[in-house]
């Protein structure tokens, strides 16, 4: 018996344990990919697969020689960028203040509010948000023009410098609670002799968060970072769909909304499957690249 | 324990399966059965039989095997298609163009002539309509126009608030400019409501729900909703154009933005969705809008329980010099209906079962119900419903879930609303005059006897019956994936944007905008190939009313 099949048959059940969802991800994951066969032809329903018309990289080229598209790539990594940094961001810093508070009714209570909204479906969140910058009596509008800082109600939702703004802050009140969690339970699993042995040596809160907590979820942080770098092409679609209007389209329309309305509604599957190969390819590159930057830097990695 | 327990309740469930099984075989004994496939999600037909279903499965023997989408029609419809597997009947609604193409649908114009007497009386010159390109019939539409056509409401216009109207005595309004005058008169005298501010005049701008304003240079212009372009009689020919780049669209668009700026216009409009939409005009703020009347209903209903003065009138305001047209002539839908698949193994039967639901009694039955329990018929031969009647339908799920007149109506070839018998009664109760005046609150007949009129649809013209020819554009489907439907797309991105700046433009840069507007509108190379597609479309159906 080799080193390798004594391996095997000693992680016998943890293999037999994965064998499911090894399964489950090649039926989902993995066959599907045969679809792509599409991008390259004129794909028309109702006819099998091998007997379609077959158009090479035609589809790629009407997708590239497309003007929106590179508007659309641009609000894409724009947007998605945004509510990467900003949702990081805020989700460390609401872990890290639920952390310290000493409080255990406080913690609970600020962790139950803070995730709650990710719970609530985008139609019903974008409805919220649609109301509260409502330029008619909306609460954002009553608020500034009570603090005299604006004289006339802003139609917040009808600017197109402000929309990038709207979508990357309604993510954070949005996600910030429920992505705080991961962090959260990061910092648990902090040795709390650390933090003993700091507060002998007299270190001040500021300075154990600086010194013990951040660089606790420093491994944590880098592969949620790898991860979601992956996600770049998928700014998302609810939000963005519910929340634009004629008036901001130019900033609005992301590569999701751009294939429901240029491909799935008219029927161009294989329109629709070469920008999602265009999508995926991407992803690709961005993970690997993310993935050698972390292990350049001599940090954990996910591959 | 456990294990045992799950045991049982496993037999107990396969003995319940197979004796539900059981039930529906005896059930069906002696009778037909024909399975329907429909497009539209609707609760399973009342189980204990309604008094309509009961009517036509005892006439015909047959008994009517429902089955109603759940989840996404345009996916159930592939997947019906791949499948190779169909109920008898099939009616994928606005997705039936699909089973034609994959040759689910068997044809009917023989059928039709042998077994089809009532169908042929009912459908008359309307079923040349129905051929398609291969020359055959492959469905049959509901809601025919047939005999007389008689409307109480009207299709679309501009709602005013009635409060307005009383303010000012109840004046005749026609012309848009007359029409924003008495709002911006109204609400200078008025500029708070329940304590909050009057809004002067609001839109839609979202989803496909934006005809609210996009459809403006054309009706506004004296024609019908079309939706998708003008058709004018050009030297005898009726002839497509598109509205939305012409100097009628910039003049319409102007007096919006005349409005905006005097702060009567809804800034929210562009950013609202429909729910707020709807809220903002129950909560009786706003003076006026333009809509279709279905859009509506809900707020109309809801302001009219409420106050007598806060709910709507539509009126048919046009720009100076065109004479209204808002009505369009009653049409046969000629996108979708019925048809019997491949799968189906008696044809005939199907057919005759047709045949009787359009019979003319029958049709009586599914639109009154029963004389004596559901109607009663006057000394003229009028049908009319008392108090006790009345209030039974009125509750919308009645001819659901009790009477089941609906499942025969909707969907299934038979009589549009607005259609009548030959004794001169309409189908539709709502749309019988003396039935509809009866039902009104004594709101609305002041309104209505201010303008000596009996009928909301008193206050426009009758539709234009030589377009029926045509009419309307808006079922015209483009191939999926053409170049025109790429190029209409494109079209409808640059007036998605460019019209709320043109009706925000800032005094002075209203004809930069407009200009900017066209320059965006010409980098669509093919545009021109969207006319051509409406066009063809009018073409080949005068070709085919002409047969």
């Amino acid at each position: 018996m080799n080193e390798l099949t004594k391996k095997f048959s000693r992680q016998r059940t943890l293999l037999l344990m994965s064998l499911p969802f090894v399964i489950h991800l090649i039926i989902f994951r993995y066959i599907p990919i045969t679809g792509w066969v599409m991008a390259f032809q004129d794909y028309k329903p109702a006819r099998p697969l091998l007997s379609q018309r077959w158009v090479g990289l035609e589809q790629f080229r009407i997708l590239f020689s497309d003007p929106a598209f590179y508007r659309i790539l641009r609000n894409t990594l724009a947007m998605a960028a945004i509510k990467l940094i900003l949702g990081t961001a805020f989700s460390v810093l609401v872990a890290v203040l639920i952390n310290e508070t000493k409080s255990k009714w406080g913690r609970k209570s600020v962790q139950t509010i803070s995730y709650l909204p990710h719970f609530v479906a985008w139609v019903v969140a974008a409805n919220i948000v649609l109301n509260v910058l409502s330029p008619d009596s909306g609460p954002l509008n009553n608020l500034l023009m009570g603090l005299g800082l604006i004289k006339e109600p802003v139609l917040w939702l009808g600017e197109p410098g402000y929309f990038w703004h709207i979508i990357g802050w309604s993510h954070v009140w949005k996600e910030c609670g429920f992505g705080a969690i991961i962090y959260l339970s990061a910092m648990t699993a902090i040795d709390p002799q650390i933090y003993e042995a700091a507060d002998i040596d007299g270190a001040r809160r500021l300075q154990r968060i600086r010194y013990i907590t951040l660089p606790g979820i420093k491994a944590t942080f880098i592969i949620l970072l790898i991860m979601n770098i992956g996600h770049l092409l998928d700014a998302g679609f609810e939000q963005q769909y519910l929340l634009q209007n004629g008036l901001v389209q130019d900033y609005s329309e992301v590569f999701t909304i751009y294939i429901l309305k240029y491909g799935m509604k008219m029927m161009r599957y294989s329109y629709a499957a070469a920008a999602g190969i265009f999508k995926s390819v991407v992803s690709i590159i961005l993970i690997f690249s993310a993935n050698r930057l972390a292990a350049r830097m001599g940090e954990e990695t996910l591959i | 324990m456990k294990r045992k327990m799950t045991v049982i309740l496993m037999v107990l469930l396969s003995c319940a399966l197979a004796f539900a099984n059981g039930g529906k075989e005896e059930k069906t004994g002696g009778m037909k059965s024909i399975s329907f496939f429909m497009g539209h999600p609707l609760e399973d037909y009342p189980s204990g039989g309604t008094p309509v279903g009961d009517y036509i499965e005892k006439n015909t023997g047959v008994k009517a095997e429902f089955e109603f989408l759940v989840g996404e029609l345009e996916q159930k419809v592939g997947i019906m298609i791949a499948s190779g597997d169909f109920p008898d009947v099939v009616n994928g609604r606005n997705f039936h163009q699909k089973f034609i193409d994959a040759g689910v649908t068997i044809p009917l114009e023989d059928l039709i002539d042998q077994y089809g007497p009532n169908i042929k009386k009912l459908y008359g010159d309307n079923l040349n309509l129905l051929y398609k390109d291969d020359g055959h019939i492959h469905f049959l539409p509901a809601f025919v126009p047939a005999g007389k056509i008689s409307r109480t409401t009207p299709d679309q216009g501009f709602f005013i608030q009635k409060r307005v109207l009383k303010e000012f005595g109840y004046p005749k309004i026609t012309t848009v400019d007359e029409y924003f005058d008495l709002i911006r008169r109204y609400a200078a005298k008025y500029p708070e409501v329940k304590g909050r501010s009057t809004v002067g005049f609001t839109s839609l701008f979202y989803s496909w729900r934006n005809y609210t304003v996009m459809n403006m240079p054309g009706v506004v212009t004296g024609h019908p909703n079309d939706g998708s372009g003008n058709v004018d009689l050009v030297n005898g020919k009726w002839t497509v154009s598109m509205f939305y780049d012409t100097p009628e669209a910039k003049l319409i668009y102007s007096k919006y933005n005349e409005m905006y700026k005097d702060g009567l216009f809804d800034p929210e409009s562009f950013v609202a969705d429909y729910d707020q939409y709807q809220a903002k005009l129950t909560s009786g703020r706003v003076l006026g809008f333009f809509d279709q009347g279905w859009s509506v209903n809900d707020v109309q209903n809801l302001l009219k329980e409420e106050n007598e003065d806060y709910w709507y009138v539509c009126i048919p305001a046009v720009l100076d010099g065109y004479t209204e047209e808002y009505n369009g002539p009653a049409a046969l839908q000629t996108d979708q209906g019925v048809s019997i698949s491949v799968s189906c193994k008696d044809p005939v039967a199907v057919i005759k079962y047709f045949d009787f639901l359009c019979r003319e009694e029958t049709q009586k039955i599914i639109g009154w119900g029963f004389e004596g329990t559901d109607y009663l018929v006057d000394d003229q031969g009028l049908f009319y419903r008392n108090a006790e009647m009345r209030a039974r339908f009125a509750d919308p799920d009645y001819n659901k879930k009790v009477q089941g007149a609906y499942y025969f109506n909707y969907m299934m070839p038979g009589m549009g609303s607005t259609s009548s018998f030959a004794d001169g009664n309409v189908f539709g109760p709502e749309n019988q005059p003396s039935e509809f005046y009866a039902k009104l609150k004594d709101a609305e007949k002041d309104v209505l006897d201010s303008y000596g009129i009996q009928t909301w649809n008193e206050m426009f013209r009758a539709p234009d019956m030589d377009r029926a020819i045509y009419y309307p554009l808006w079922t015209g489907k483009m191939t999926s994936g053409s170049a025109e439907e790429i190029a209409s797309q494109k079209v409808t991105d640059v007036r998605n944007k460019y019209t709320p700046l043109l009706i925000m433009a800032d005094e002075g840069t209203y004809d930069s905008v407009w200009k900017e507007y066209i320059a965006e509108l010409n980098k669509i190379a093919d545009r021109d190939l969207v006319t051509k597609f409406y066009q063809d479309l009018v073409d080949t159906r005068i070709a085919a009313a002409g047969k």
